[in-house]
Order: structure tokens, then sequence, then C-alpha cells
């Protein structure tokens, strides 16, 4: 359980001090509405109170794995070699929420007895990890080699007039699922198996409704 | 669903498990990664909710129908996103499509002129009709259940007690108007 001081402060000042950029800070009269990060540990806990009436803690980035020894006092010069290091020892948003759906005898059972709203913040859930995944995708294209695909971006660009990009292109790969490449790679997949064991009779589809 | 998970005590199917691990010993990585993810686990869900979501008396199915109405009168935050119209209202089941991104948002603490309070204001403005005030906002809900469940988060609640402090602070002191309510959005402590 987070202690109240955790959580928030009241501040009565200017504000210099240095805030995290993910912070939420309510001032008495400042404009219409203010945006919440969803890397802010009460993301959830703000939007759900009857699923986390403790105001328990959602997910952020500094989650360390199971087994993982977080050193707390790194100081400057090893926090920058250490930071690709830490990349790889905490737990993702994803894999957060796919621990969080699991029925535990250990659990309160509000989450699971939520019905209809469980049923929102699942949704709510999904969309934020999907959003959080094209935004890396936006934020890291020279890392994922995204100037690779220009040429070929220019080449249909000639061809088709019409759809020629306007404001930023953002190539979505084919681990992204349900983005277009991804829908076609599965495609030729299935195609060559079709070539492999010969035309298929029938295609089923399942789908589900939790 | 009669396997548990060894790490993490998830309830599994057996078939659920990793395909390379044997039937009497399986290992499962949908719920902890075999044990990489470990969590600290949910805290018991409070009595009053606990009856509202279980029991089976009227008033209870009613909050279990109603329970995102009531969510949404207790909440301190709410939805933005722009909403496609086209598609709500139509036949098959329910649909909600946005287009861009999906955010919550909240309000600054004071209300602006002729506007009512919503949301996280609930928690800071004319405390004394509280009550009355979230009625309003949802009046088809029950008043008994939810001051009931308003008792609870004034109860346990970290974020209500924040906002409780808040406004004490500006009925003893007038409002000093560089008030800011900063909630810390990253955990010092280990979080597992």
């Amino acid at each position: 359980m987070p202690t109240a001081d955790e959580v928030a402060t009241l501040m009565v000042g200017d504000g210099s001090e240095v805030v995290d950029r993910h912070d939420i800070v309510l001032t008495l009269q400042a404009g219409p509405f203010q945006r919440i990060s969803e890397l802010h540990v009460g993301y959830m806990a703000l939007h759900y109170p009857l699923l986390f009436p403790y105001g328990e803690d959602g997910w952020h980035p500094n989650i360390p794995l199971n087994g993982v020894v977080v050193d707390v006092d790194l100081d400057e010069k090893h926090a920058e070699e250490s930071e690709l290091q830490r990349k790889h020892c905490n737990v993702i948003m994803a894999k957060f929420y796919g621990y969080q759906f699991q029925h535990r005898d250990t659990n309160g059972i509000a989450l699971l007895q939520g019905d209809r709203l469980r049923h929102q913040y699942i949704v709510d859930a999904y969309a934020t990890i999907d959003q959080n995944r094209l935004k890396y995708l936006r934020l890291n294209k020279k890392k994922l080699h995204a100037d690779f695909y220009q040429g070929l971006q220019d080449a249909i660009a000639t061809c088709d007039n019409s759809i020629v990009a306007i404001g930023q292109r953002i190539i979505l790969p084919s681990s992204f699922t349900v983005g277009p490449h991804h829908m076609v790679q599965n495609y030729q997949d299935s195609m060559a198996i079709c070539r492999w064991a010969s035309c298929s009779d029938a295609f089923v589809i399942i789908t589900c409704n939790p | 669903m009669d396997t548990i998970c060894g790490f993490c005590s998830a309830k599994m199917w057996i078939k659920e498990r990793l395909a390379k691990s044997k039937n009497n010993n399986p290992q499962f990585s949908l719920c902890c990664e075999n044990g990489k993810v470990l969590l600290p686990s949910l805290p018991a869900t409070p009595q009053e909710l606990e009856v509202f979501l279980t029991n089976k008396e009227s008033s209870a199915i009613k909050f279990q129908n109603q329970i995102h109405m009531y969510n949404s009168v207790l909440a301190f935050t709410s939805l933005g996103a722009k909403v496609d119209e086209s598609v709500t209202g139509g036949p098959g089941p329910y649909s909600f499509r946005i287009q861009g991104e999906l955010y919550h948002k909240i309000e600054s603490l004071c209300l602006a002129e002729g506007q009512r309070p919503q949301f996280a204001q609930l928690y800071i403005h004319d405390t004394k009709r509280e009550h009355q005030n979230r009625h309003a906002v949802m009046p088809s809900l029950d008043p008994t259940t939810l001051d009931r469940l308003l008792t609870m988060m004034y109860n346990i609640n970290p974020y209500v007690e924040v906002f409780k402090m808040a406004r004490d602070m500006m009925a003893t002191e007038g409002v000093p108007m560089d008030l800011k309510l900063h909630l810390i959005a990253s955990r010092t402590k280990d979080a597992r």
C-alpha cells in the first residue's frame, strides 16, 4: 500500500521544483482539462475507483522483473550505461495487465467481479498498450531503420498520386499485430501452406466473445 | 481451471501450459512469463463493496447492472477521445469506435463560472452537499447505495484523502491562488 505522502503533495508556491513530466499537477484555475499520462501509476486507479478502491498502483515504467536486483544508488555516470540494461529488466505494460487479469484466490475480487466495468477496464488497458506500441514506433524510427522503406514509398507515390503522404509517414512493422504488414505476412504464410499441402477445402474462422 | 501456476498461483487451464512443459509439472507464460513477472497481489476487497458485487439482493443486482455509472460518479478523471458516431447505435453488439488516441483527463481544482462540479471536483467543491451533487450527476442511481460507497471511499482511498486535504486547506486558509495539488507519477520504493 502506498503511504499518503507518496501519492501526492500539496504545494503552495510557484512550483519551480523539479517535476516529473508525467506527474499530474492540479492548479486552481488552469484551462479546461489536463491530460493524464498513461505512465502515471494512478492512471487506472483514478478512473476506476470501484475496481481499485484502495487506489492500488498501476503500471509504471520501472517495475523490475522478478529476481532483478535494483540498485537504488546509481550515480549519474553509471545511469546511462545501465539504461540499456535496465530496459530488459523491467515488466512491460502488456505483461503487467496480463498478470493482473488472472484469477488468483489470494486477490481481492473487485477486479474480477466488476462485470461491465471490468470489460471497460480491459478495453481501456488494451488501448493503452496499443497506443504505447504505436508511440514507440513513432519515436524510434531511426532505431527501426525506417529510412530503409523510403525508396519503396517513393515508388508507390509515383504510381499513385492520390495518396501521397501528407504529414509524416510511419511504417508499421510486421511485428505490429493487426497492422497491414502483419496481415499480409499472415496471408502469404497461409498461401505458402496451401501450396505445400494443396488447396484447402474449408476456411474456418473462430472468434471469441469474452 | 483446475491447474495453479507454481510461480504466481494464478488459476490456469492445463492446455494453456507451455508446449515444452510436462503435464505433471506445467509451466505457463500467459500469467507471469514463467515466474519472471511477480507483482504484489491486489488487496482483499472491502466488505461493503464485496457485498454489493456478490449479493443476489435487488439493491445489489441493481448496483451490478449500473456499476459503470456508479464508477463514473466516483471517478476522479474522465475519458477523452474522438468518438466516431457512425457505428454507435447500429444493429448487433454495442460498438464504440474512436479515432486517434484514448486518454484520461482531469480538471482544475476550482470551478469555472457557471460550471457544475464533476469528477475530481466533486471531492472538493461544496462538499456539504456532496451527496446531492453526486446524485444530480446521475439521477437514476440509488442514493443509499451511493452513500455507502462514498463513505467507503472516504475511509480507504488515498486519493480521496489528498483531495480532502486540499479542500480543508482551502477552507481554513482562504484560497491561496497558487495552491497546487501534485499527484506523483513514479514510486521510489520497489513495486514488487
